[in-house]
């Protein structure tokens, strides 16, 4: 990547994209966000113009289609978003020579590996919404633009709709909780995410050398059961006593039928070795950060 | 020159004469008349060179809807190589054979127009030259990822150097533009 000026930020009101936000200006002082209403995902034909009248040297795409079981019912709306205007921002990146970096998710596997998931794994999507996410991981590829795709797992974030969250909220109404005990990922705070692509953004910029795509994740692994476990032993009794009861996610999906939950991979962990080397450093493990981080998770579930 | 057929109709392998002396060797590495003689239409456009490491797998690969035929010879080195039938319909659908290749028998590989094409190094490296029907379009070209389990094929390795883009490469069944066989 040549010397940044410019960045171009999307998703700037979503988990991921409010930290950058506030990070990039260690970057570039010239940082340009659009917002939703200023940059609509869904009109395809005008994504170009918009981003034409900024002339970025580093688009960053953190929006996008990411309700998973939204995803089976909206399907239309989910390969616009995750995947026609990926593919518009790409060839735009291409035509300008534009370096763009570009958010992908584990779920474009199956899951039905024993170990963390590769890099170059074979891709194999069990859901809609990974079915897209790989369709965009394509488009860029194809595009022959400058690109780098990281990729991640389990995000939590202060803000928006999250899984820690919905289980703060489920134990505030519920006696009793079901929680899927053979999905195992680990979960990394949106801050930490975003502070990390902040590094190797750096570190590509300094050293010349593009890894393309890198796994994103913080150290450990865990399931939703284990991790409501969690919730409850650092809440400090702060959350009142409820009865956790572990099952499988098939149970899970036979019990919700009220909803169509979409199908998840049973390992959604992801391998850093490449990402540790190239940064030349340890991650910490997720639980560290997540100690830190309940108190606020808690507290902001009041309001 | 010989021709080697396969068995699946359409690829086959050529099979040059060598002459030896004490100074080298020579050989006609491409002979359109030659190759017409023994009902070989092959009309060259480009020509490629790559060079990888051992345990390189480069793969699958298509153009389309510009569809390309190959040649493919060895300069150095060795390769597994393999041609797959991907022409929607043809009784041979995701039929694969796969050949040696090396700088020893000098032997290439024709894969036609409509065939899935992939190899993987086996010697410390290897250096590939293939002549193609067709110029490179960049924005044709398709991957089906190397280890589909439709078409299932022998590699002798279990983890290859991918590139991104190939790892990413689809699965045959559920690719919906594919080249049409004709009878």
């Amino acid at each position: 990547m040549e010397k940044i000026n410019k960045i171009l930020l999307l998703g700037q009101s979503g988990q991921i994209g409010s930290h950058l936000k506030k990070k990039l200006k260690t970057i570039s002082k010239q940082v340009k966000c659009l917002s939703k209403k200023e940059l609509n995902l869904e009109k395809l034909s005008s994504i170009k113009k918009k981003i034409d009248r900024f002339q970025p040297h580093l688009i960053i795409n953190a929006s996008g289609f990411t309700e998973v079981d939204e995803a089976e019912k909206n399907r239309k709306k989910c390969f616009k978003i995750n995947v026609s205007s990926t593919k518009e921002i790409a060839d735009w990146a291409f035509e300008n020579e534009c370096f763009l970096v570009h958010y992908s998710t584990v779920y474009i596997f199956d899951g039905k590996k024993k170990n963390p998931w590769r890099e170059k794994d074979k891709a194999n999507p069990i859901n809609y919404y990974g079915k897209c996410k790989l369709e965009a991981e394509r488009e860029i590829i194809s595009s022959k633009c400058s690109y780098l795709i990281l990729r991640l797992n389990w995000i939590y974030n202060e803000k928006g709709e999250n899984f820690p969250k919905k289980i703060i909220r489920t134990i505030k109404k519920k006696k009793k909780i079901f929680l899927v005990n053979n999905q195992i990922g680990t979960p990394n705070d949106a801050e930490f995410i975003s502070t990390t692509t902040i590094r190797i953004l750096k570190k590509i910029i300094r050293k010349k050398i593009n890894p393309k795509v890198l796994n994103l994740s913080a150290r450990g692994s865990i399931n939703y059961f284990n991790l409501a476990q969690k919730i409850l032993e650092y809440s400090q009794g702060k959350l009142r006593k409820v009865e956790l009861i572990p099952i499988n996610s098939n149970m899970y999906t036979k019990i919700n039928t009220r909803q169509k939950i979409a199908e998840r991979p049973l390992n959604s962990l992801l391998n850093i070795n490449k990402l540790e080397k190239f940064l030349n450093i340890q991650m910490p493990n997720w639980e560290n950060i997540f100690i830190k981080k309940i108190p606020t998770l808690i507290r902001n579930y009041k309001k | 020159m010989k021709i080697k057929k396969l068995n699946l109709s359409g690829p086959c392998v050529i099979e040059p004469k060598i002459f030896y002396d004490d100074r080298g060797f020579f050989f006609e590495s491409w002979n359109k008349d030659e190759y017409l003689k023994k009902k070989l239409n092959i009309k060259i456009v480009q020509e490629n060179f790559a060079h990888s490491k051992k345990n390189v797998l480069r793969g699958l690969h298509i153009q389309y809807p510009k569809l390309q035929g190959k040649l493919i010879s060895v300069m150095n080195g060795r390769i597994f190589d393999v041609v797959v039938d991907v022409r929607k319909n043809s009784p041979a659908f995701g039929k694969w054979c796969g050949v040696i290749l090396d700088s020893k028998k000098k032997k290439s590989l024709w894969v036609p127009e409509g065939f899935g094409h992939g190899y993987l190094v086996l010697s410390k490296s290897a250096d590939v030259m293939y002549k193609c029907t067709c110029k490179y379009y960049p924005k044709n070209q398709v991957e089906i990822i190397w280890n589909d389990p439709f078409i299932n094929i022998k590699w002798p390795t279990k983890k290859p150097i991918l590139s991104q883009k190939d790892s990413l490469g689809y699965e045959l069944k559920k690719m919906k533009n594919l080249p049409r066989w004709k009878k």
